[in-house]
């Protein structure tokens, strides 16, 4: 079964949608997510920013897919989200709150998202997805890790739609030195013949493969050769700058990163929702500072394209 | 050894618990009543449950100190230890380990290492994520090939020993290291305790004293391996690893549904995918953690799957042997059921004063034979995350 992605939906600072996400990384400006005109209503206010980023990037990718998940059962819906940060910060606020003042203190509201998982959980009771729910949390290529898992999922019948993203808010300050990831960026994948029967635009195709590298010792020579062209989301790390050096031959552009797993996956859907008159192959890469490395391989569609019945 | 080509089979064990270190001392344990709950040594515990079953100090590792620029806690440092045991016990050539894909649970990963700086008032510096567990095992036994860790809180391992599962079944590997490991953390026992969800005394699901959790330390890990390949080796598995399902409550943040109908289909699509019917199976390893209403819903929704063979089919309460242990407990959960296989036998669980609620049979003082060759292990988790999969002796599937 192929999978192909038929939603994007993307919230980030300075980005207004998925075409605009090749935009380089900004630090977030005060005020640059609106909570309550981006997700009105009661009982969002107070979720912690990473969630409440998730939950808007994921209904602009299920409205742009023509909200495929009402004809799925919802035990056939399934969520896969990696985060490195989302709950970072809160962490630390939570660990500062029992040293100075005992566990009695922490908000009953809050407590529940030191599982980095409950992030991706509220996302599943939004949309009542109970396939399956997954969080992935790999050092950067989390988000395309999520990928790769939700491909697999459909390939072995585990869920007939899937939300797949990345979410993320900046790293407790003690971490932060760049423009860190901030924001959410949603997919909506499906299998090819229901995106074929529904009649909805397909952006496209990717899958995602993985590899290791030692950080004290980064070969790049395990690293696959014959790629389409390569897009960068690298750190200034000795891992990173092996994996630079090893792409310059294949590169296309770089994106230099902070920290998270977004902005490899702002890049995919940026190469998505930007397509030319013909389908092109791309290829995004990053690695993390601790070794793992990701690249998905897109095959990007023509703009505007729709699979026809043959 | 099955020749099956879809069969995968678990081939090496590791594990560092309470109860020390490796799988013979972990199943030894459990034989003679399981760890206790002791104080948990670390500063600024200002909660009301301050116990944990913890890994003996003498036992925790001392290596590896770093990954790249991050310092590592116990809990990589667990998840290293007992892979090293999991490859030695399965016997894989270098070049195997150099290509061995990693999927670990974990979700506090190095969260200890955190708190110990910020106590100490220590600057972390640059960008220092939590969950790095994986990539430190990835780094220590020198594999080269996809490494990724997943976080679905506590039941987090039951999500990686799938993801393992299908790997192989889909062809992407012929062996996979799987596993789980934690530390303790002043955050997920604080935030446990605000919730209501911790047990100031000991772990005792089931127990109409039950008052919620207890947290435990250390790392389970295990070879899965496919069949063919294994028989290729000429190795001897623990048991086969018949099939998995998941599902999700998608109904409160940290209560489980108390319908228990996602969890009571994820029991029953975990039996279907190992081909397997109620009746085949001879004990399961709930998620029982203590908490009075996870315990309860469990029970009701074992009730449901099984009938009332429940008054027969025994349980092992893991969880209250060796504390929970988030997202390595269904890792744990795996090895043990691995080994009841390999002895055909039960352990004992502790003594309970049973809460009537809970209708499933704990049996305690002696162990139980185990009748039949398949164990259930379910893994539940904050947001309704849930996981079963089935054990078989292996070759009995067929």
């Amino acid at each position: 079964m192929n999978m192909v992605i038929t939603g994007l939906g993307i919230v980030a600072p300075g980005v207004g949608k998925p075409a605009e996400a090749l935009a380089p990384v900004m630090k977030p400006e005060p005020g640059w997510f609106d909570v309550a005109a981006t997700l009105p209503g009661r009982g969002y206010k107070r979720l912690p920013s990473a969630c409440q980023y998730l939950l808007v990037a994921a209904r602009a990718a299920i409205t742009d897919a023509d909200d495929p998940l009402s004809s799925v059962d919802p035990t056939r819906r399934a969520a896969v989200v990696g985060t490195n940060n989302a709950g970072a910060e809160l962490l630390e606020q939570i660990d500062r709150t029992i040293i100075d003042s005992g566990s009695g203190e922490l908000s009953p509201i809050t407590a529940p998202f030191m599982a980095m998982s409950s992030f991706a959980s509220r996302l599943s009771i939004e949309h009542a997805i109970q396939g399956f729910n997954l969080t992935t949390n790999s050092p950067r290529t989390a988000g395309l890790d999520a990928i790769g898992i939700a491909v697999r999922a459909l390939r072995t019948k585990r869920a007939d739609v899937l939300v797949v993203g990345a979410t993320e808010d900046a790293p407790p300050p003690g971490q932060r030195t760049g423009a860190p990831d901030v924001g959410a960026a949603a997919l909506v994948c499906e299998p090819v013949e229901v995106a074929m029967a529904r009649g909805v635009t397909v952006y496209g195709t990717c899958r995602v493969r993985s590899f290791f590298l030692d950080p004290a010792r980064p070969d790049t020579g395990i690293l696959p050769t014959g790629l389409a062209q390569v897009d960068t989301a690298l750190d200034d790390s000795p891992v990173g700058e092996a994996v630079r050096a090893w792409a310059g031959t294949h590169r296309e552009h770089t994106v230099d990163v902070d920290s998270g797993c977004l902005t490899p996956m702002r890049v995919l859907l940026g190469l998505l929702a930007t397509g030319e008159d013909r389908p092109v192959k791309r290829t995004v890469l990053t690695a993390s500072a601790e070794g793992t490395v990701a690249l998905a391989e897109l095959e990007v569609s023509p703009r505007n394209y729709i699979i026809e019945r043959s | 050894m099955t020749n099956d080509n879809n069969s995968v089979v678990i081939t090496g064990l590791g594990a560092i618990s309470c109860l020390g270190v490796g799988p013979d001392a972990l199943w030894q344990g459990l034989l003679t009543a399981g760890g206790e709950p002791v104080p948990v040594p670390e500063p600024h515990l200002n909660m009301r449950a301050t116990k944990m079953y913890l890994v003996p100090e003498k036992d925790v590792p001392e290596e590896p100190t770093t990954l790249a620029h991050v310092p590592l806690g116990a809990g990589p440092r667990y998840g290293v230890a007992a892979a090293r045991q999991a490859i030695a016990d399965a016997g894989l050539p270098e070049q195997t380990v150099r290509e061995l894909p990693i999927v670990m649970g974990v979700e506090m990963g190095n969260a200890s290492q955190h708190e110990r700086q910020r106590a100490a008032h220590g600057d972390i510096g640059r960008w220092t994520p939590l969950t790095v567990t994986s990539a430190a095992v990835g780094a220590a036994i020198g594999s080269k090939a996809s490494n990724v860790s997943v976080g679905n809180a506590c039941s987090a391992g039951g999500y990686a020993l799938m993801i393992g599962l299908d790997m192989i079944r889909g062809g992407e590997a012929d062996v996979v290291l799987v596993g789980g490991a934690e530390a303790p953390t002043r955050v997920g026992m604080g935030g446990f305790d605000r919730l209501g969800a911790a047990d100031p005394v000991r772990c005792r699901p089931f127990d109409r004293e039950r008052r919620g959790t207890m947290f435990g330390d250390g790392a389970a890990m295990v070879v899965l391996e496919s069949a063919a390949h294994g028989a290729r080796r000429g190795v001897h598995g623990y048991a086969e690893f018949a099939g998995g399902a998941w599902s999700c409550d998608a109904y409160h943040l940290t209560a489980p549904d108390p319908t228990g109908v996602q969890i009571t289909r994820c029991m029953r699509d975990a039996l279907a995918e190992s081909g397997l019917r109620p009746d085949d199976i001879g004990c399961v390893l709930p998620h029982g953690t203590g908490t009075p209403l996870n315990d309860v819903v469990e029970s009701g929704a074992l009730r449901t799957v099984f009938g009332d063979a429940c008054d027969r089919l025994p349980l092992l309460s893991l969880k209250a042997m060796i504390g929970h242990t988030a997202g390595a407990a269904a890792v744990f959960a795996c090895v043990v059921a691995a080994l009841s296989l390999r002895h055909s036998q039960v352990p004992p669980n502790p003594p309970i004063g049973q809460d009537p609620e809970c209708a499933v049979w704990v049996p305690q003082d002696r162990p139980t034979p185990l009748k039949r060759s398949a164990v259930l292990v379910n893994a539940y988790a904050f947001g309704g995350n849930n996981a079963s999969f089935v054990l078989t002796r292996e070759g009995s599937n067929q």
